[in-house]
């Protein structure tokens, strides 16, 4: 373990705090539907023009091409500034994108990755299925190959940012006799073929984050697919987390400084009995310290994540370790920050902050791109060596 | 976020030398003979810690050191933890911070060693009134250890009032009275109580990882209902709750150790943060294995309690969940 910020490093992030301060969105984010879309790609725009998209992205395709610590450093910098998630730019960002760099053909990455980078374009996934959820390698959407065409039959569920999108990575069953991780293809979907159809779906919160969509005969070039037919289970593991953990980085900010409020907020409001602030009372107090001691370590078990990164290509198990800890964490976060604020906690919009909607919105943490129960089987049977469970 | 948690290569090679005399010379079944094992007679033993330069790890050559620092220091302190090493050794670590000159050169070559006194109470270095302590493996020891936030003394081994069965049976306790005001040698600072948390932390994480192993090791080989009991979720998500709270103890306590922002002289931050998890994790990590161990678990014979008590009376060092949290929020937080 060692220190690795040098005077390089230092110079770096003194520059992307710089230019983050004069060039960060001052206007609020539309909170959702077309006007949050647009807000979204033109924020994108505005950092590839002060050329700081795709840090780690391949320069001949408009990245910059620098190592895992700066890319690091500007998650950590972006995150600090207050600087709004890339919402609807998040799939292409993250995960299109970066499977595209390690997959894709020439043409698609020419023609995609330079898209993304400016705004222009935004994706959506395509891998859940109302019967394929924790079990993904059981989806059963078909494509059948027709000349130079594959055919879409059926349905993905839990499709963030559908609504809008030009782009969807999907995954499809393209040979169904093959076994069940054997036979899936990820192939790119552009969301205005015919056939295609996006109806949204409102969460607990209230917010409408994501949709079904339905294919009905929905008719896509085969040069659309990537890393080739019967490859998709492949494409799709290898690159999620592509970011290899340097993403988390926001999440674990963000959270930090959701404690730090509740201790503001805790020495602001007076304990329930009255007569001291909340903070004065030992056992808030206590569950307070428990709490910034958990994120101090999901802050460090980043880095630890992060660290295992740098020496291999791929990302390993360990990731779910730190995802287990952020999802049951910020749960746990939200629910003290329920019983500190009483009554005015139910209030939506009180002068202490929109606490209904982040409580509510905290339990997607533990559900989205695993849940924790399945983070634990991987963590049991890949990284621990335990055996697979008995079939039900 | 600027750092690399991993072992660099020195590193890696120092804990894999430390582990692997660990493992030859003191296996934990060591530990199951009481009638052979003595924590005095394993003093006769620790020439093998000078010889793996353990005492100056992290002191600088000029002092007579080996020239590393607290990440170096913290590794080793994770090995001992695995083997469950007596606490001593710990104490003896910090103490060569606290010495100079012919005394340091005492500690770094294994002619002079120290125990902790473990408060019971505050410590106030100014106080008229005798510290109660317990001494912790103390017999044969030079010198006894004890700190507070703001400072760190060596005494001469005060006389024992009565030697008490404790729940750590491996680790001989003592109770005696200690006059504060008849310091061996002082250092002032936080430093060297963010030095003394931060071993113990690493040694608390060595133990959580251990019973970690154990349990995985045991749910893999232990057939019920035609299968392993690994495969049943239950034990398997046990496991992987063990192994998140190993890690989180071990990349905290790493990340504290390396934290040199100017703060960490006067934040105690991350280093009580350490604390609080590596003693959770540990204890625990404990509980949990004992669980998957069933029947066997109970037992006397396996290993699992073992692991268990040496985690509570090391959580107990100079330390609580309480005073750990006092820390936390005396902190500004997180930098």
């Amino acid at each position: 373990m060692r220190i690795i910020e040098t005077a390089q490093t230092r110079d770096f992030r003194q520059e992307v705090r710089d230019w983050l301060q004069t060039n960060g969105p001052r206007e609020k984010r539309p909170p959702d539907g077309a006007a949050m879309r647009a807000f979204d790609m033109a924020w994108q725009a505005k950092q590839f023009d002060g050329g700081w998209a795709g840090i780690s992205w391949p320069q001949e395709y408009g990245g910059r091409g620098l190592p895992l610590v700066e890319q690091m450093i500007w998650h950590e910098e972006y995150s600090r500034s207050g600087a709004p998630s890339s919402g609807n730019m998040f799939v292409a960002l993250s995960h299109a994108g970066p499977t595209l760099i390690n997959e894709g053909s020439e043409v698609q990455k020419a023609y995609h990755l330079p898209r993304i980078l400016r705004g222009e374009v935004t994706w959506c996934q395509g891998f859940s299925e109302p019967g394929a959820g924790s079990d993904l390698g059981a989806l059963n959407t078909r494509a059948e190959i027709d000349g130079d065409h594959l055919v879409v039959n059926g349905s993905k569920i839990w499709t963030t940012y559908a609504p809008g999108a030009d782009f969807q990575e999907l995954l499809v069953r393209t040979d169904p006799g093959a076994g069940k991780h054997k036979g899936i293809t990820w192939v790119i979907c552009p969301m205005n073929t015919p056939g295609v159809e996006v109806r949204p779906i409102r969460a607990m919160s209230g917010i409408t984050h994501f949709a079904q969509c339905f294919y009905d005969n929905v008719r896509i070039p085969l040069a659309n697919v990537v890393g080739g037919l019967n490859n998709g289970w492949r494409v799709a593991m290898t690159t999620l987390g592509f970011e290899r953990g340097t993403a988390n980085i926001a999440h674990q900010i963000e959270l930090s400084r959701t404690v730090e409020k509740l201790v503001e907020i805790a020495a602001q409001i007076d304990a329930p009995e009255g007569g001291r602030r909340a903070i004065a009372d030992d056992a808030i107090a206590a569950e307070l310290a428990t709490l910034r001691a958990e994120v101090a370590a999901l802050r460090s078990m980043t880095a630890l994540t992060i660290s295992r990164n740098m020496r291999q290509a791929v990302p390993g198990p360990e990731g779910n370790l730190v995802a287990l800890q952020f999802g049951e964490l910020i749960r746990r976060v939200m629910d003290f920050a329920l019983r500190l604020l009483g009554p005015r906690g139910l209030e939506r919009d009180s002068e202490f902050g929109e606490w209904p909607l982040e409580y509510l919105e905290a339990y997607k943490w533990a559900i989205g791109g695993g849940t924790s129960e399945i983070r634990r089987n991987a963590i049991g049977e890949r990284l621990l060596g335990l055996p697979k469970g008995p079939k039900a | 976020m600027n750092v690399d948690l991993l072992p660099t290569e020195e590193q890696g090679a120092i804990r894999d030398s430390v582990a692997a005399a660990l493992a030859k010379q003191f296996p934990v079944d060591r530990l199951h003979d009481e009638k052979t094992y003595s924590a005095g007679a394993e003093r006769a033993k620790w020439e093998v810690f000078t010889g793996l330069g353990v005492f100056g790890l992290g002191l600088p050559e000029a002092l007579g050191g080996v020239g590393y620092g607290l990440a170096e220091e913290v590794t080793v302190a994770r090995e001992l933890g695995r083997h469950l090493i007596s606490p001593a050794v710990l104490a003896t670590m910090v103490a060569a911070h606290v010495v100079t000159g012919d005394r340091l050169a005492a500690l770094v070559s294994g002619d002079a060693s120290a125990a902790f006194a473990n408060p019971v109470g505050p410590v106030d270095f100014s106080a008229a009134a005798p510290l109660p302590v317990q001494l912790l493996d103390a017999a044969g020891a030079d010198y006894v250890l004890v700190w507070n936030d703001r400072a760190a003394a060596l005494y001469r081994p005060p006389v024992v009032d009565s030697h008490v069965e404790a729940l750590d049976e491996t680790v001989s306790l003592a109770r005696a009275s200690l006059d504060l005001g008849q310091p061996v040698a002082v250092v002032d600072g936080p430093g060297i109580a963010r030095r003394a948390g931060l071993i113990l932390s690493a040694y608390l994480a060595g133990n959580a990882e251990s019973t970690l192993a154990m349990a995985v090791e045991y749910a893999k080989v232990r057939e019920q209902f035609g299968q392993p009991i690994g495969a049943f979720q239950a034990i398997k998500h046990y496991c992987a709750e063990m192994a998140r709270r190993a890690e989180a103890s071990v990349a905290q306590t790493f990340y504290a150790a390396l934290d040199a922002s100017e703060r960490c002289d006067d934040d105690m931050f991350e280093a009580a943060a350490a604390r609080l998890l590596a003693a959770e994790a540990a204890v625990t990590n404990g509980r949990y294995n004992v669980q998957i161990h069933g029947g066997m678990g109970f037992t006397y014979e396996a290993d699992a309690h073992r692991f268990l008590k040496r985690a509570l009376l090391v959580s107990a060092i100079a330390s609580g969940p309480r005073l750990e949290q006092q820390r936390i929020m005396a902190s500004r937080g997180p930098a």
